[in-house]
């Protein structure tokens, strides 16, 4: 391969030879023609902005002459203002120019973007009521794609949720309560991570229900090892329920556990029920927020039996609380629960925040229990804190269902509503679920 | 004498042992790794590397003295069980290449030569011998690399450009420095007496910055120091900083000695902590391990507290000690520490006056910071560093050639955070900065990079879920790239592509299978990557590792599960 030159004189444009071989170099990159030009030779000592220019073009033997690129021509002549010169061999210009300028080691800027700025969503936003159709495949697949990640960042979820579900699915925090309250996941203010695979006794003889990490291997396993039945939760807004049945549950996890490599534990509702504190004590245990001072937000709005309502803060009214800023009117600023005794804020889970308001309201928080269909109805305005929520719908692995202003949970263990009641100061209705 | 299979197998073990699924993969055989591998065989008297060579002799059927070897017996591509039968002979071609003197060109005569001697064919002939003609080895090669992708692995070994050196670049891509270039390392480390570098690509720019300085000795590895990129570059500055922990375990010693892996100093760097909720940012110490090291747990004492330190991905302790600002005033920090073996002593937060604190490589999009390397072409990145810095660093905004979002945030005690830089241009000949680590480290050592985000993507793996496969994203100095992808061989599709713009189409990643990217612009040199795609069935749990819990009295709920504090 050969090289030919076209010459051009420079005669017309504003630059010096380092400004107008800087602006060339761009050009030919930015219209790839950075390889069908192989060099730039400026004459030696160029003077202000008259000077001489020579464009090295590649010749394969035998081809004539070398095709000029008609862009590149028309920048030169039409736009920088150079008058072509002619065609030259290497020897016509060796002694007169300077060294070689190769644009393929150029380089355009990389752009830069700033980036949004985080999305902070808070553990305590009240899940969205839209009803999307089934979903339990996307949860499923969520469910067992987690279970093999184990942990990560709140990001990383988010992240996770818009992959699945693309741009209009459930808000990720949606999800994530629906995960926790079957036993799946746990949070923290900024990461999750899958729960241990539990099989949990439910209400019916030798059934037991898989919660926690899980996997199709796990699953296939199960299957040939026990009779197990999957189902749909209400609306399909969850992974499928699987209910294993067996005699020998201690039997059933060893044996799962060694074909699996995945420990597999045995647990009930029941358990942690036991565990739960009064309401006043599990208040106690919520994160006590320090300096917010109510009078240097714009708005003010309280939580007032149904809705939050425009009202003044008043210091010596209990009550959920929820604060704007002037510029972000779209957003609240803060939303906590206000001690009025004890003078505390606390933040934590909305649900729970909700039901100590009603409390302070005196709004009564009246349940009804069927023990015959283990049915139980909450008004959905006293939606239990949820670690209590937790307890109900791992009694029999279902979320609860809504029914006009009632959530009904299935399954839900005599043993299980006694500890709540006493827990939750319910007060318990006739039967008429 | 052990088999030519068995030899395979054991090396094959030895190469893969301690690498995690995803990891890139060298076939680097020299004498140390032929030893390690045959250990089971050793005896008083046995040359383990003859005995390995003579294996390999018997399999191509070379003849003493002969000019003439056959491989029709290693075409078998191998599958789950067994690896390709090439594997073997590949081995030799690397100990050939391990085995050139420091200075050696590596022209295929001299490489040949030696290659013959391992082999016992006769000398008298030079070049290629009957039956192994050039190019012969490229379909074996290919056959370890799809192997290796189809058991999760990235592979690595590639040719060198077209010319004489084409077919024998596959092994020199394999051999991250020779035995006579570890040598030369070492007399470096021992004149220099560098005591202090805490980071691999810290210590490589450092090496690299004695490059015509007449103090490595050897024009060969001055070259690949200067041309290297990419992963590649990653890779030889972990096998240069083995070179250097160990000069710095023994540093009255000659010659490299000591066991890969085996230091009772481990270095940190530092693990950034971001709060969305607060708006607040904290640092942990972020221990590193070397790759093939067998410490999996490690308690640290500090603050009068103990750490017990679990392993959070292959090289990484989990990131759970604070640190301060305050704790950054006094560097270096040198922190009690024991593993189980008792051979750690310290951890070591060396003295620094920056931080480069850049995406998790894993998943990018996370919004997690650490020291994981420096920032690869398009990242962008969190420069923590002494306030004394933002002259020089202003100086290189000046010119465009690096940005960051705001003004610089006070961490306390005069150190700062520059937050979303990015390296903008790579036009750095006329810029001078006086911290020279901090110039090499900003810079970016490639002129194309392929990144994968999005997707379903197992962290630590190559691994995407089939249907949710990763956005491909290119980033180069120039306006537009090639992009290929092919999923075991066969071309999935063409494109170029302009940079910085991320793509993915849903009928890339529809079926299980490797997949290799690839991306080239202009002349500058091209960037591949591997995918493997995997069907939900495919997909593996391990148990949790220090799940989230919720304490209630004595009782931790860990989902359905309860534990009780007797």
């Amino acid at each position: 391969m050969t090289r030919q030159f076209v010459g051009y004189i420079y005669n017309k444009g504003a630059k010096n030879a380092s400004g107008f071989l800087r602006d060339l170099t761009k050009f030919l990159l930015l219209h790839d023609l950075d390889r069908a030009v192989s060099s730039i030779r400026v004459e030696r000592h160029p003077q202000g902005n008259l000077f001489c220019f020579f464009i090295g073009l590649p010749v394969t033997s035998g081809a004539g002459e070398a095709s000029f690129p008609a862009e590149l021509e028309k920048y030169l002549v039409e736009i920088v203002g150079s008058s072509r010169l002619g065609v030259f061999d290497w020897s016509d210009i060796s002694r007169m120019v300077g060294p070689e300028i190769n644009p393929a080691e150029g380089s355009l800027p990389l752009a830069y973007h700033v980036s949004p700025p985080p999305v902070v969503e808070d553990l305590g936003v009240p899940e969205e009521a839209v009803e999307r159709g089934d979903q339990t495949e996307k949860y499923n697949l969520a469910l067992v794609f987690l279970s093999a990640v184990r942990s990560g960042s709140w990001e990383q979820f988010r992240q996770i949720v818009r992959e699945i579900w693309g741009a209009s699915g459930p808000p990720p925090r949606s999800v994530a309560r629906r995960l926790q309250l079957l036993g799946h996941i746990e949070r923290s203010r900024d990461r999750w991570s899958i729960a241990p695979a539990v099989l949990v006794r439910t209400p019916s003889d030798s059934e037991f229900v898989l919660c926690g990490q899980r996997s199709m291997h796990l699953l296939n396993v199960l299957s040939s090892r026990a009779t197990v039945r999957q189902s749909s939760q209400p609306n399909g807004d969850g992974p499928s329920r699987v209910v294993v049945q067996t005699d020998d549950v201690t039997a059933l996890a060893q044996e799962l556990q060694y074909r699996t490599g995945v420990p597999i534990a045995i647990s009930s509702a029941e358990k942690i029920a036991r565990l739960l504190p009064p309401i006043d004590a599990w208040q106690a245990q919520l994160e006590s927020v320090k300096g917010v001072v109510p009078a240097r937000f714009s708005r003010c709005q309280r939580f007032n039996v149904i809705d939050f309502v425009d009202a003044p803060f008043d210091e010596s009214r209990s009550g959920f609380y929820r604060f704007w800023q002037t510029h972000d009117p779209e957003h609240p600023a803060f939303e906590g629960y206000w001690d009025a005794d004890r003078g505390v804020w606390y933040r934590g889970d909305w649900y729970g925040l909700r039901f100590l308001a009603q409390r302070a309201n005196g709004s009564p928080a009246h349940a009804l229990y069927d023990p015959a269909s283990r049915m139980l109805k909450l008004p959905e305005l006293v939606r239990p804190p949820d670690l209590y929520e937790r307890v109900l719908t791992l009694s029999g692995g279902w979320l609860p269902e809504r029914r006009q202003s009632w959530l009904v949970y299935r399954d839900v263990s005599q043993e299980i509503v006694q500890l709540l009641r006493g827990a939750l100061n319910l007060s318990m209705g006739d039967p008429d679920v | 004498m052990a088999t030519y299979w068995q030899w395979t197998n054991a090396l094959v073990k030895q190469v893969l042992a301690e690498h995690p699924r995803g990891a890139p993969i060298y076939l680097h055989v020299d004498d140390d790794r032929i030893q390690e591998a045959g250990a089971e065989w050793a005896s008083p008297g046995r040359d383990l590397v003859s005995d390995f060579c003579r294996a390999v002799a018997q399999e191509v059927r070379a003849s003493p003295d002969g000019n003439r070897i056959s491989l029709a017996g290693l075409r078998a591509k191998g599958d789950h069980d067994r690896p390709p039968a090439g594997v073997g002979f590949l081995a030799l071609l690397t100990l050939t290449a391990s085995r050139m003197a420091a200075d050696e060109q590596f022209a295929e005569n001299n490489f040949f030569s030696r290659f013959r001697q391992l082999l016992g064919l006769t000398t008298a002939q030079q070049g290629r011998p009957k039956g192994f003609a050039s190019g012969d080895e490229e379909p074996l090669w290919q056959n370890w690399n799809r192997w290796l992708a189809q058991q999760g692995y990235q592979p690595t070994a590639r040719g060198g450009a077209d010319g004489p050196t084409r077919f024998i670049g596959y092994a020199l891509s394999q051999i991250l420095l020779s035995q006579a270039h570890k040598a030369r390392l070492h007399r470096l480390f021992a004149q220099k007496q560098w005591t202090d570098v805490a980071e691999p690509l810290a210590l490589f720019e450092r090496v690299r910055r004695e490059v015509g300085r007449d103090s490595i000795g050897s024009a060969y590895l001055e070259k690949v120091l200067v041309e290297v990129t990419g992963a590649r570059r990653t890779e030889l500055a972990e096998a240069i900083y083995e070179v250097y922990e160990a000069w710095r375990e023994n540093p009255t010693s000659q010659e490299p000695v000591g066991q890969r892996g085996r230091t009772s100093q481990l270095n940190a760097g530092l693990y950034r902590h971001y709060d969305p909720f607060d708006d607040t940012v904290a640092y942990r110490l972020y221990p590193r391990i070397a790759r093939n090291s067998s410490i999996k747990e490690l308690a640290v004492f500090w603050n009068g507290r103990s750490y017990d330190l679990t392993l959070e991905r292959p090289g990484r302790l989990m990131p759970d000690v604070p640190i301060s600002v305050d704790d950054l005033e006094r560097l270096p920090l040198s922190i009690p520490a024991t593993d189980p073996s008792g051979v750690i002593r310290t951890v070591v937060l060396p003295k620094r006056e920056f931080f480069l604190l850049v995406p998790d490589p894993d998943f990018p999009e996370a919004g997690v910071f650490a020291t994981w390397g420096a920032p690869r072409l398009g990242d962008y990145f969190v420069l923590l560093c002494r306030e004394e810095l933002l002259d020089q660093l202003e100086q290189l905004a000046h010119e465009n050639i690096v940005r960051w979002n705001g003004d610089p945030v006070p961490m306390g005690n005069g150190w700062v955070e520059l937050r979303e830089c990015r390296v903008l241009r790579d036009d750095w000949s006329h810029i001078y900065i006086q911290n020279a680590d901090l110039a090499s480290q900003l810079r970016p050592s490639e002129r194309v990079s392929i990144s994968l985000s999005g997707g379903l993507h197992l962290s630590s793996t190559i691994d995407w879920i089939q249907g949710h496969g990763p956005y491909i994203t290119v980033y180069s100095f120039r306006s537009t790239v090639q992009v290929t992808i092919k999923r075991e061989g066969e071309l999935i599709d063409e494109f170029t592509i302009g940079r910085d713009q991320p793509k993915r189409l849903e009928s890339w990643w529809s079926k299980p299978g490797i997949y290799e990217i690839q991306a080239c612009s202009g002349s500058d040199q091209a960037d591949q990557r591997y995918v493997r795609i995997i069907s939900l069935d495919e997909i593996a749990i391990s148990p949790v590792q220090q799940p989230i819990g919720r304490s209630i009295g004595n009782a931790t709920i860990y989902g359905a599960l309860v534990e009780e504090v007797p």
